[in-house]
């Protein structure tokens, strides 16, 4: 099945709504959790896929074990990939994260904390399996030149290998080529079928003259290009 | 021969670059071979460990992280470490001047490019080129071509 749907979960989507449009650039209504369509574009590609917003309204685990169980297998099935826009101060919730949704490879798995605008050190031991980074729009970037934030999930959105997307016809074309180049292709076609028409010409009548009058024409073409 | 193999892999562990300059020495799968280097390397400390270590009797790694990729050269075990680390660098900033601000998006999708670069710089496991100025310039006369 083609997975063309981005799941955003978050504790509290007001506060996160602003951020949200940044991320999607798009204007997102507090009362819709489901926006179809979303267009994505960078310098390559065009993707559309939709978009679920869900607020949790119970701990992290029931909302994992929830999402885990057979009910939810259509979901895990087209679902691209999860964003979590939640606190991320304690290791707990990364721990259940990584433990319980690392085996959807598939999938990609962001983790942003909205409520800080640098990594906290734990973070580093999940980077293997999780992408953690902040939820602002600061382009800040950390020790290892990468970006944070929101300018870092539209990048990890970027690499995702969709499959219902279009290449942009930019990227496809090769570079054009230069217009003397296609002149010189038609004054060079000229110029063998000219010496050609002669060379027939001049087997038949043998008019120095002709030959006079070709040898100049021919001149003119090359002194000309 | 000086390097064995150049890989790029993300923090997840997606290859997007992966040169070979000798046949695989221990004669594991490819894709297993890469999965044990992603592992030896993405479980050091960054902050406290340093950019080499050995790999086995004859390979030793020399990676550096540049923003969420890692480049990795594979070397002979007799070999100077920070000249690979400069040649790593090298060809990335040498990336970095072709594409503009390269990014990992841009690797991807303009991969046959990336190995002109890589390849422009490295030939049978050893440098062949230096001078950044002069590798733009033929990039570019390259480019041009297509």
């Amino acid at each position: 099945m083609t997975r063309d749907k981005v799941l955003i979960l978050c504790d509290d989507r007001s506060k996160i709504n602003d951020n949200l449009e940044l991320l999607f650039k798009q204007p997102l209504s507090l009362d819709t959790n489901i926006v179809k369509g979303i267009p994505w574009e960078n310098k390559y590609y065009t993707v559309e896929f939709d978009l679920y917003i869900d607020e949790i309204d119970t701990n992290l685990t029931d909302w994992i074990d929830e999402f885990m169980s057979d009910e939810c297998e259509l979901l895990r099935e087209v679902l691209a990939g999860i964003i979590f826009v939640l606190p991320l101060g304690q290791k707990d919730d990364l721990e259940q994260i990584q433990s319980h949704l690392k085996s959807e490879n598939d999938m990609f798995l962001i983790c942003s904390d909205p409520t800080t605008e640098s990594e906290y050190p734990h973070w580093e031991d999940f980077t293997t399996t999780l992408e953690i980074t902040t939820f602002g729009n600061s382009k800040a970037r950390n020790e290892y030149g990468e970006l944070m934030g929101i300018p870092r999930i539209q990048e990890i959105i970027d690499t995702y290998p969709w499959t219902n997307s279009e290449l942009k016809q930019d990227h496809l074309e090769s570079s054009k080529p230069e217009d003397t180049v296609g002149d010189d292709n038609i004054q060079l076609h000229h110029l063998l079928s000219t010496l050609q028409e002669a060379k027939s010409k001049y087997s038949e009548n043998k008019d120095d003259s002709m030959a006079q009058e070709l040898c100049e024409e021919i001149a003119k073409l090359i002194l000309d290009s | 021969m000086s390097i064995r193999f150049i890989l790029c892999f993300n923090k997840q562990g997606v290859v997007r670059l992966v040169r070979w300059y000798t046949a695989n020495e221990s004669g594991r799968e490819t894709q297993e071979f890469i999965a044990q280097i992603y592992r030896l390397i993405s479980s050091r400390d960054h902050k406290h460990q340093s950019n080499f270590v050995e790999f086995s009797d004859v390979t030793k790694l020399i990676y550096k992280r540049y923003a969420g990729l890692y480049f990795v050269m594979g070397v002979d075990m007799r070999d100077e470490e920070p000249i690979y680390l400069s040649h790593i660098h090298l060809f990335v900033e040498v990336l970095d001047n072709f594409f503009g601000n390269v990014c990992e998006l841009d690797i991807v999708f303009n991969f046959y490019k990336v190995y002109m670069v890589l390849d422009e710089m490295f030939l049978a496991g050893e440098i062949q080129e230096v001078s950044k100025d002069v590798l733009v310039e033929k990039l570019h006369i390259l480019d041009k071509l297509e």
